[in-house]
């Protein structure tokens, strides 16, 4: 077996096989757990394996590339340590899997999910204690977090249990954070991620920003292990079913944090602030650990301060550990995991039994279950630190190695003595107060009413962990060799570990026996008094504190936003103006220098031509746009705003573009008519404009003032860029080649339909999805949530068409002369002012004269098509040209012209471009009619859209605005 | 060369034989989902060509560029088109299997169509102007579809939405001309050649600051941002998740392609800006997230924060940085737009996405709460999920550049943003009570997971096997940040009126 077979059977397997197990568990509930319990025991062996295979050295890096551009890779450090905790979390799983089968009975549902949950658990630890590179051991250590969010809200219909997930989630994955970027630092500091190369590269301290990246990566160890401030979120987690505090929340995933602070151990030790940090954090959840330990009355509540107190006792540990390497750690490592691991499973099998998780409520079990009672008590024992027990051998070395840290730390040598000392003599208080305040004494009524028993088999896994704590308290040499067996150089000192079950009378002895007097002395008080003073003070209830801050964190955050302005829409416009305008003056360059600037625009004043007329034609184009943004009434203010673009087209016919002031004017011109169309939908009142109150006055100065330097913004940029343009603007080269290259005398014609054709195409496809988009907004929703929508009064436009037989004729005449026009607009566009678009526009003003002769609904009779399909098969013309020459593998709207010669016009050059201007007249047709029969129709009182049509442009849930009408209807 | 043309022509070809067909008919929608099909695998192509030779070129209509028009894709673009061509996919798959044969309605499909255009235009462009055509392409469709199936008061939310998108294509044009004027040409490769030759210009770094507020403005930058997380809510929900995914990410794409590839490299200080803004941005995005209380809410305003994320990686301004920018808008379209999707479905579940009724969806829907989990937790960047990678390469390139407050904020933001997953949680999925699971129209809820769990896999999948993804990403920084590379391909793809 090689190790990466040990890899691929204690990590991988189990990940893999959590979904298989999750999903066979839905079919055999309680008993899911026997499909699930191969995998930690497979994990166990394997990893069992290894350690024999280490022969006590540091075992080599094996695993595979992941990610190697940003050097993630999946490496494994097989060495003591790790093998350590891989034994633990292995090991203990397996037992935690058999408890569970009974602990979870029918009572409960989703085993399937439980166990998986569990697997992904265990996999996860396993990476993390054996990931060689930092950012796998993060990937793992996250999960594991995920895995424990999953697992204490696995009764989530418990509101205890979504929060205590809520809050271990939030402080171990934000503490994680920090943890990634001490991570990222050690990285950058070292050059490498690799635990093994770290290790071999020595210590760390002298490096420049070590200890940033120390106490970031010390952050994310604290809030795993629980250790204050992060104390308070461990004993919200133990709404998790007990197997999972068992297991989780005091054998394994909280000793992540222990784990990380021993591998680091070697590279920071020597960092001046490592005992400080570490020594002062740690002894103070000793501390406050036991004392809330002390404080609680329930069961599971008293186990996870205690636990917490002793994570930072070990943790400690680590702190005051002398530069050469520490001793003991294993043994008050798996101390802790025997002793803690068994009192929680007796926990749990007590409230499976009685379903009474307060000690107060308990008393009497002896005479239940004698066994539980025995695994109780060398549980209990080995907590207090009883001789026989692995308990007692931790204690007199910490006692005695703690004993000389005054000498060696100062301050923090004192702290770490008065915590040690305080937390051993309260430790014993509350394990005395356990066993006999369960076991002994008369059996409360609760107890006597509610006992279920016991199936024998969930007591075996407590009791082998209790059998553990005592055959190596016992015979302490087997666990000497196994921790000399798993050493680690530079963690461990070199000399051997020597561990006996009798050290003599030593004063380790002698204070020992003082603490545990005083314990007794304080357990018989806290008994005289009937511990009415066990209540946590509301100060140190840091979990509800933690709770209330994130509940009231949502409203904080809807302050914010609110004074972000992101909820007054009225602001938002003025905000991205003015934030645009500020951007320029601080981007610029020339911001600074202001006599550069005005040189600049005087420049740029200078370029341009001044003549009379200019000047009048800019000042009428200006005076209409501020027209519209001063007047109140809707139609004056589109006057105002035609003018300014009737007006533009002198503009462009000034600088010799017929063309757009063709298409200018035309433009103008069906846009005010599709204007006025919709202001005659609207009642009186509304076109009289909005009333703009008092209160807005400040609001209509901000917005003028975001205008005026928007517009003096554009103005001075403008004039800069215009004081010297590019010497060689690509322009003249069209003018130049449209005869030899496209074939056609009209430059702006051969760009748009093909130099440009592109743009073009992009362009009607805005058109052709303009007037669909303009069709659904014409459509309300039907039903219940169909409120609102625009309710058009009935309003007196003329409906039918005139009488007036000479209008008619004359219209009729006048529609096919504008329409012959617009052809031959189309078919000579390509050499003199027309084109697509120009002949387009014509046609469609042709329509709306004939419609002003026939009326709407006589014009729709007579022309019979939808003017909405004419614009999509235009768009299907303009696309053929676009798409043929791309079957012939050539680029797409590539132009093919062909010379026919014709009698007797002559010879002709037609080619693609013409077919795609076809396109472009269609499409401008069949938009610029298709919302003039829609707005007309629908105003003068007919049904905007006909059957047929209604199903091509709204949904069944739709209906035409115009239906919602009061009274309405067809006819005038 | 072609596969470029196909992008553009498949997605109009598409709509207007939807739009002849007419009606939500079968034919239509079989076109509707083969179009997606038909681009993303033309967009695959282009994806392992330009891995290959880096960029390719089609001139438009035959005429070199700048006269004409260049589509130039390099892996960029390409990685751009392949998500896109997922996105709409997976959004065209869960609207179809929202309602029946001839209950949608008969525009959002072509309309979608052409949204696809625009966009896949956009990424496609090599020219100024043309990429405002696409804008207005795709922004015309997104106006469309913003109102079409929006009733009652909800609309009035589109007003914004259009008035702000509308300032900043006018913005836009303006700036195409103040370009024009200044550099003479409108094509890309022109453009970064002429700006090489007058180093030290202000009007180079004042077209710069002004389109990076055209394209920030379509990113969702503060504070351009304002249009966004109001409107996004109104949309149906496969829209919605098209458009989270897709919009403001063309926005992000054009900042990288502006600033890697057509402005000169020395615009430090605009970079430092961008990076700011893009800090101040995903905080304040994220908080904006947990003010809200319903999961469409809190989906919209998070874009923003996410969105931020690239830009930041942007205004780092190291071949990594952009590498990690690329790498987290394929992770972020992908998450974001599948996040719409569980909403939509959990939301047809429980009748509402309203946190204060949803609840019992764990119990009820586990599958899509496995969808969710993985989606959630992606997005608040906790490995092994896609979204770490990108964060984690942010982060290192950014403790490496001694940026520690900006390295700091995007940390936060991340655990800002797993509290606002959270509160989504805990609420529809594990809270048991009040809220009601419906079981009508099972058969479709399961073919929506369908939809979901496939998008999940994808996210998944690039999380796993990041690997391959990053160095499509590192190839596409490295391609996107030569300056010359897109000039030589032009001039090597020729065309009519080449010689000048």
């Amino acid at each position: 077996m090689s190790l990466e077979l040990v890899i691929l059977l204690s990590v991988f397997l189990p990940l893999v096989a959590a979904g298989p197990v999750a999903w066979m568990g839905r079919g055999l509930g309680a008993r899911a757990a026997w499909v699930a319990l191969p995998f930690p025991v497979i994990a166990f062996l394997a990893l069992a394996w290894a350690a024999a295979a280490l022969g006590g050295g540091a075992g080599p890096a094996v695993g595979w590339p992941w990610v190697p551009t940003l050097g993630v890779e999946l490496k494994f450090l097989v060495d003591g340590l790790s093998v350590f905790f891989g034994l633990i979390v292995s090991g203990v799983g397996a037992l935690v899997v058999i408890y569970s089968a009974f602990y979870l009975d029918g009572h409960y549902a989703h085993h399937g999910r439980f166990y998986a949950y569990l697997l992904l658990f265990m996999a996860s630890m396993l990476g993390a204690v054996l990931a060689d590179n930092l950012l796998a051991l993060f990937v793992f250590w996250e999960m594991t977090g995920i895995a424990s969010f999953l697992l204490i809200g696995f009764l989530h219909g418990e509101e205890g249990s979504r929060r205590g997930a809520r809050m271990a989630l939030l402080v171990t994955a934000g503490t994680g954070l920090a943890m990634l970027a001490g991570i990222i630092l050690i990285g950058q500091i070292a050059g490498t991620a690799s635990l093994r190369e770290l290790l071999a590269g020595g210590g760390l301290a002298g490096r420049p920003m070590a200890g940033a990246a120390m106490a970031l990566l010390l952050l994310g160890a604290f809030g795993k292990s629980a250790q204050f401030p992060f104390h308070f979120w461990l004993p919200n987690a133990m709404a998790a079913p007990t197997p999972v505090s068992a297991y989780l929340h005091s054998a394994t995933m909280v000793k992540l944090g222990v784990y990380l602070v021993a591998r680091v151990f070697p590279l920071f030790n020597e960092h001046a602030a490592w005992s400080v940090l570490v020594g002062t954090v740690a002894f103070a959840t000793l501390i406050v650990g036991s004392v809330l330990a002390l404080l609680s009355n329930e069961l599971k509540a008293i186990l996870a301060f205690s636990t917490v107190s002793q994570l930072g006792l070990l943790i400690g540990y680590y702190g005051l550990g002398p530069s050469g390497g520490v001793s003991y750690d294993y043994l008050h490592i798996l101390n802790h995991v025997c002793y803690k691991g068994a009192l929680f499973m007796v926990a749990g099998a007590i409230y499976h039994a009685t379903h009474l998780k307060d000690v107060r409520e308990l008393g009497g079990l002896w005479r239940r279950s004698r066994w539980l009672g025995v695994v109780t008590a060398v549980a209990c024992a080995a907590m207090l630190g009883m001789p026989g027990t692995t308990g007692f051998l931790s204690k007199e070395l910490m006692f005695k190695e703690i004993f000389v840290s005054p000498r060696a730390h100062g301050p923090l040598g004192i702290l770490a003595v008065v915590a040690v000392v305080g937390s051993t003599l309260i430790k014993v208080a509350f394990s005395i107060r356990i066993f006999q305040g369960v076991f002994l004494g008369r059996e409360s009524e609760a107890v006597a009413r509610g006992w279920r028993g016991l199936p024998w088999m969930m007591l075996l896994p407590p009791t082998i962990l209790a059998a553990g704590l005592v055959v190596l308290g016992v015979a302490p040499e087997l666990l000497a060799a196994a921790m000399h067996w798993l050493n680690v150089p530079g963690l461990h000192a070199p000399d051997a570990p020597v561990l006996h079950l009798w050290h003599g009378v030593t004063a380790e002895l002698l204070a020992s026996i003082a603490v545990v007097a005083s314990g007794l002395a304080l357990w018989w008080w806290g008994r005289v008094t009937g511990w009415r003073w066990a209540r946590i003070p509301a100060a140190f209830r840091w979990d509800e504190g933690f709770d209330a801050a994130v509940d009231r964190f949502g409203g904080w955050c809807g302050r914010v936003t609110r004074l972000s302005g992101a909820e007054s829409p009225r602001l938002w416009l003025g905000v991205v103006i003015g934030a645009v305008v500020l951007a320029v003056c601080l981007g610029a360059p020339w911001a600074g220098e202001a006599e550069g600037l005005v040189r600049r625009i005087a420049a740029g004043a200078a370029a341009q031509d001044w003549d009379a007329l200019r000047v009048g034609v800019a000042a009428i184009v200006a005076l209409g746009a501020i027209g519209a943004a001063v007047l109140r009434s809707w139609p004056a203010q589109l006057i105002s705003l035609s003018t300014s673009g009737f007006i533009s087209t002198l503009y462009f016919a000034l600088y010799h573009a017929p063309d757009l002031a063709l298409t200018q004017i035309l433009v103008e011109t069906v846009t005010l008519v599709l204007v006025l169309y919709l202001l005659a939908r609207f009642p009186r009142s509304a076109q009289e404009g909005e009333d703009g109150g008092a209160g807005r006055a400040f609001g209509r100065w901000w917005r003028l003032g975001v205008a005026a330097a928007f517009g003096t913004m554009m103005a001075v940029v403008g004039l800069v860029m215009t004081s010297a343009p590019h010497a060689d603007p690509v322009g003249p080269w069209y003018v130049a080649h449209t005869v030899p290259l496209a074939e056609g005398a009209n430059a702006v014609n051969t760009i748009l339909v093909d130099f440009r054709a592109l743009d073009t195409l992009g362009e009607i496809s805005v058109l052709v999805v303009a007037m669909l988009g303009c069709l659904g907004l014409l459509m309300r929703r039907r039903g219940p949530g169909g409120d609102g929508g625009v309710v058009v009064e009935a309003v007196g436009v003329q409906a039918g068409g005139p009488e007036s037989m000479i209008l008619v004729m004359v219209a009729r005449l006048v529609f096919f002369v504008l329409n012959a026009f617009a052809i031959y607009l189309l078919w000579r566009g390509h050499n003199a002012p027309g084109g697509g678009f120009i002949a387009g526009l014509v046609s469609a003003i042709s329509l709306v004269m004939l419609s002003l002769a026939l009326g709407w609904e006589e014009l729709h009779r007579v022309l019979r098509f939808d003017p909405g399909r004419l614009a999509v098969w235009g768009l299907a013309v303009a696309a053929l040209p676009a798409a043929a020459p791309m079957v012939l593998g050539r680029p797409m709207l590539e132009q093919y012209m062909w010379s026919l010669a014709i009698w007797p016009i002559g010879k002709l050059h037609v080619g693609t471009p013409l077919v795609f201007d076809v396109g472009v007249f269609l499409v401008v047709v069949g938009i610029a009619s298709k919302m003039l029969f829609v707005l007309g129709k629908s105003t003068c009182g007919f049904r905007a859209l006909v059957g047929e049509e209604e199903a091509r442009y709204a949904s069944p849930a739709d209906e035409p605005i115009e239906r919602a009408r009061p009274g309405g209807g067809g006819g005038a | 060369m072609t596969a470029i043309g196909l992008m553009l022509v498949i997605p109009l070809a598409a709509a207007v034989a939807m739009l002849v067909l007419g009606g939500d008919s079968r034919a239509s929608r079989a076109v509707a989902l083969l179009s997606p099909v038909a681009q993303l695998c033309a967009a695959v192509c282009l994806l392992a060509r330009t891995m290959g030779s880096g960029w390719v070129v089609l001139p438009a209509g035959g005429w070199a560029a700048p006269h004409g028009i260049a589509l130039a894709v390099d892996p960029l673009a390409a990685l751009m088109l392949v998500v896109a061509g997922v996105t709409v996919l997976a959004g065209t798959a869960y609207s179809l299997a929202e309602t029946g044969v001839g209950m949608g309605h008969p525009l959002r499909l072509p309309l979608m169509q052409f949204l696809s255009a625009g966009i896949n235009l956009s990424f496609c462009t090599a020219d100024l102007f043309n990429l405002f055509v696409a804008f207005e392409v795709l922004l015309i469709a997104s106006y469309g579809l913003l109102t079409l199936e929006t009733g009652g008061r909800a609309a009035r939310h589109a007003f914004p939405y259009v008035a702000l998108n509308a300032f900043g294509s006018v913005l836009f044009f303006c700036v195409a001309g103040l370009a024009y004027a200044r550099f003479g040409s409108l094509g890309f490769a022109d453009i970064a050649r002429r700006a090489g030759e007058m180093p030290g210009d202000p009007g180079v770094a004042v077209i710069a600051v002004l389109l990076a507020c055209v394209f920030g403005l379509k990113a969702g930058l503060f504070p351009l941002y304002y249009w966004l997380p109001r409107s996004y809510p109104i949309l149906p929900v496969p829209l919605a998740a098209v458009f989270a995914g897709l919009l403001t990410k063309v926005g992000v794409y054009a900042l990288i392609r502006l600033f890697a590839t057509v402005m000169p490299h020395d615009l430090a200080g605009i970079h430092a800006a961008i990076a700011w803004v893009s800090g101040l941005t995903m905080l304040l995005g994220v908080i904006g997230a947990i003010s809200r209380n319903f999961v469409r809410g809190i989906l919209s305003f998070h874009i923003l924060s996410q969105v931020a994320f690239m830009t930041l990686a942007l205004g780092f301004f190291t071949p990594l940085s952009i590498a990690a920018a690329i790498f987290y808008i394929a992770h972020h379209i992908v998450v974001k737009s599948s996040l719409f999707l569980v909403g939509g479905v959990a939301a047809r579940l429980n009748g509402s996405d309203d946190l204060k009724v949803m609840g019992n969806l764990w119990v009820a829907a586990p599958w899509l709460g496995v969808i969710f989990l993985a989606q959630a937790l992606s997005l608040a960047g906790l490995p092994p999920l896609s979204g770490f990678w990108g964060k984690y390469a942010i982060a290192v390139v950014g403790i490496g550049k001694g940026e520690y407050l900006l390295v700091g904020a995007s940390l936060l933001a991340g655990a800002l943003t797993l509290f606002s997953m959270l509160k989504i949680w805990l609420a529809a999925f594990w809270r048991m009570e009040g809220a009601v699971v419906t079981g009508a129209g099972e058969g479709r809820t399961r073919a929506l997971t369908w939809v979901c769990a496939a998008m999940m896999s994808l996210s998944v999948g690039i999380g796993l096997f990041a690997e391959p993804v990053m160095r499509v990403a590192q190839r596409a920084a490295d391609v996107a940040l030569d300056p010359g590379g897109l000039a030589v391909a032009i001039d090597a793809a020729g065309g009519k009126g080449a010689a000048r």
